[in-house]
């Protein structure tokens, strides 16, 4: 999802204070020029005062129009004294005879300064409504972007329950059993208080075990703005495995993990990381559903390179034609009969938002293999979308 | 007999599983040894007396049918009690019908699970004690001589003296003074008894 097209006004596109000078500069010499082309028509055609005064009046508004306050004062001041000394008797001089004709001439520079001013409040007020718009577009696609990653976290939990509720009953098995034990020994003919004590210990670890994985499933389903912390990939991808174990085991996929030691930590958001990791391993176990003969395996992998910090997620599916490699990170791009086609999109913008690249390449002897980088601190990421090499 | 001390074997991977079960198994005063997968545990030797294995039906990489399968194959004729953490309906109806003596969904009750185990190891003591019985019948079956040995087969199959001295071309009172030879040996005390011997023989080659 790339930023939204900033409604552009017909500016030329200079910025800074000299461009703004030249912009200035520029619209003087061409409203300079047209009074003068103007002035020597009226001359020649003997106009009066009050027909040339109109047409200076058209030059004056046609250069505010065009975009320069400054122009549009020089050239009024001009016009005033080009109609003073060519149309005002007596004529090629300052000199005004008739009172009316100095009223007029005041009249004049009054109206076009009014003009001039009006147009120009005009020109800023749109260009503030334009930039406020850009604003507010911007803001609603922040939002967007937001609302879309949530619900596919959401939607990651969903296909997660099965492997939740093991998780969860797990340490939930050794509560029960644990508490049955600790009253047995309390039920004794002499009650055994230290074994007692002992499954109790146990029962309070097992307990915030589940509380654990609560937790983190809160977490994923929360919607929070993303957060820079310092982590361990290796760590947070761990967690993530432990949710996928039943989807593993239902499909019947081997999971393989070559996680690298002494991984530099990323400045990244925990959860977006993860969901990133979920996404392509679900997206993995769901191709693999075709291999019938021959093994479904998932590898995970992490390491380092340059500044960077890798991980890679390899199946052993049918794989991808290399020239629709591109495509899998299309929006709404799905093979899959209920599938949304937006994980690896939504993945996609995620790995680009902390300044590294996803993509992804043939695994041999078949499948796929999506690979993405993170800059580590010593690389500073920008927030919205560079492309950093590698 | 002084019984061995039985022991209870649980297989599982998660270590809260492990701890509490072995927790229920010693707090009615079993032995408990956990593994956390069946390679370890089928590299360990298992101490005698009557044991029996609790095991996690998903093991990693491993399918506890298939484990059950296997251990059948090495020989190892150990009860066990499955244990799941999934509904894993089709597969107790599986378990069960390849021998299983129980299988529990976690989390289970302790003494639902106390209840399996004594189940257990009640049938690994019943198979104790008939490959036993079938230990000494054998031992003496190896002490009748061969024409002994044919005697007694042609006994427990209903024929008459009359007809083995027949069949074997030797007089009746031989068979009479083998059969009495086979009765005293084998300690039968009727022929009916030593029917169920045979049968036992039969059906138990050398255990």
């Amino acid at each position: 999802m790339r930023s939204l097209e900033y409604v552009t006004l017909p500016l030329e596109g200079l910025n800074g204070r000299f461009g703004g000078y030249w912009f200035a500069l520029v619209r003087i010499l061409f409203g300079g020029a047209a009074l003068a082309l103007l002035t020597f028509v009226c001359v020649r055609l003997s106009l009066n005062l009050a027909t040339a005064l109109c047409l200076y009046l058209t030059i004056i508004i046609l250069l505010s129009l065009w975009g320069s306050f400054a122009a549009s004062t020089v050239v009024s001041l001009l016009a005033v004294a080009s109609l003073d000394y060519y149309f005002s008797p007596p004529i090629f001089s300052f000199e005004v005879n008739n009172p009316f004709d100095g009223i007029a001439l005041v009249l004049f520079l009054t109206t076009s300064t009014v003009i001039t001013v009006l147009v120009s409040r005009a020109r800023s007020r749109t260009d503030q409504l334009v930039l406020e718009a850009n604003l507010r577009a911007e803001e609603a696609l922040r939002q967007a972007q937001a609302e879309l990653a949530h619900a596919n976290r959401v939607m990651l939990v969903g296909e997660m329950t099965a492997s939740i509720a093991h998780e969860i009953n797990q340490p939930l098995t050794g509560v029960v059993a644990n508490a049955g034990t600790a009253l047995r020994y309390l039920a004794a003919q002499t009650p055994n208080l230290e074994e007692a004590r002992a499954y109790l210990g146990l029962i309070a670890r097992d307990g915030k075990r589940a509380a654990e994985v609560i937790g983190r499933i809160r977490a994923l389903v929360k919607k929070t703005p993303p957060r820079r912390d310092l982590l361990d990939a290796n760590e947070a991808i761990r967690e993530v495995i432990a949710l996928t174990q039943n989807e593993l085991q239902k499909s019947s996929v081997k999971l393989q993990t070559r996680l690298s030691g002494g991984l530099p930590l990323v400045p990244a958001d925990r959860i977006q990381l993860q969901q990133v990791v979920l996404n392509l391993m679900v997206n993995a176990i769901e191709a693999m559903h075709e291999v019938r003969d021959g093994a479904r395996e998932l590898t995970v992998s992490s390491g380092s390179a340059s500044h960077d910090v890798f991980v890679e997620v390899r199946d052993s599916g049918p794989g991808v034609a290399p020239a629709n490699l591109d495509r899998l990170f299309d929006s709404f791009f799905t093979t899959k009969r209920e599938g949304t086609g937006m994980g690896l999109s939504i993945s996609r913008s995620i790995i680009e938002a902390h300044g590294g690249r996803l993509w992804a390449m043939p695994n041999e002897p078949h499948g796929v293999v999506f690979r993405f980088t993170l800059p580590t601190g010593a690389d500073e990421g920008t927030d919205d979308g560079a492309d950093h090499a590698g | 007999m002084a019984e061995k001390q039985p022991t209870v074997f649980v297989i599982d991977d998660d270590v809260s599983v492990r701890d509490a079960i072995e927790g229920v198994v010693k707090s009615v005063g079993l032995r408990a040894e956990t593994f956390r997968s069946a390679q370890d545990f089928l590299q360990s030797s298992p101490p005698d007396g009557p044991n029996c294995l609790v095991l996690d039906v998903r093991l990693p990489g491993l399918n506890g049918l298939d484990f059950q399968r296997e251990l059948a194959r090495l020989n190892i004729r150990i009860p066990i009690v499955f244990i799941t953490g999934y509904g894993d309906i089709p597969m107790t109806v599986q378990a069960m019908k390849a021998g299983a003596v129980e299988f529990l969904t976690k989390p289970f009750r302790d003494q639902d699970l106390l209840d399996a185990i004594q189940q257990a190891l009640e049938r690994d003591r019943a198979t104790r004690q008939e490959r036993s019985e079938v230990a000494v019948l054998r031992g003496r079956f190896e002490m009748l001589s061969e024409r002994e040995r044919q005697v007694m087969g042609r006994v427990v199959a209903g024929k008459l003296n009359k007809e083995i001295a027949a069949e074997l071309g030797t007089s009746e009172l031989t068979v009479k003074v083998q059969r009495s030879s086979v009765m005293h040996k084998m300690q039968a005390e009727s022929v009916i008894d030593l029917v169920r011997m045979a049968e036992k023989l039969d059906h138990r080659p050398a255990v």
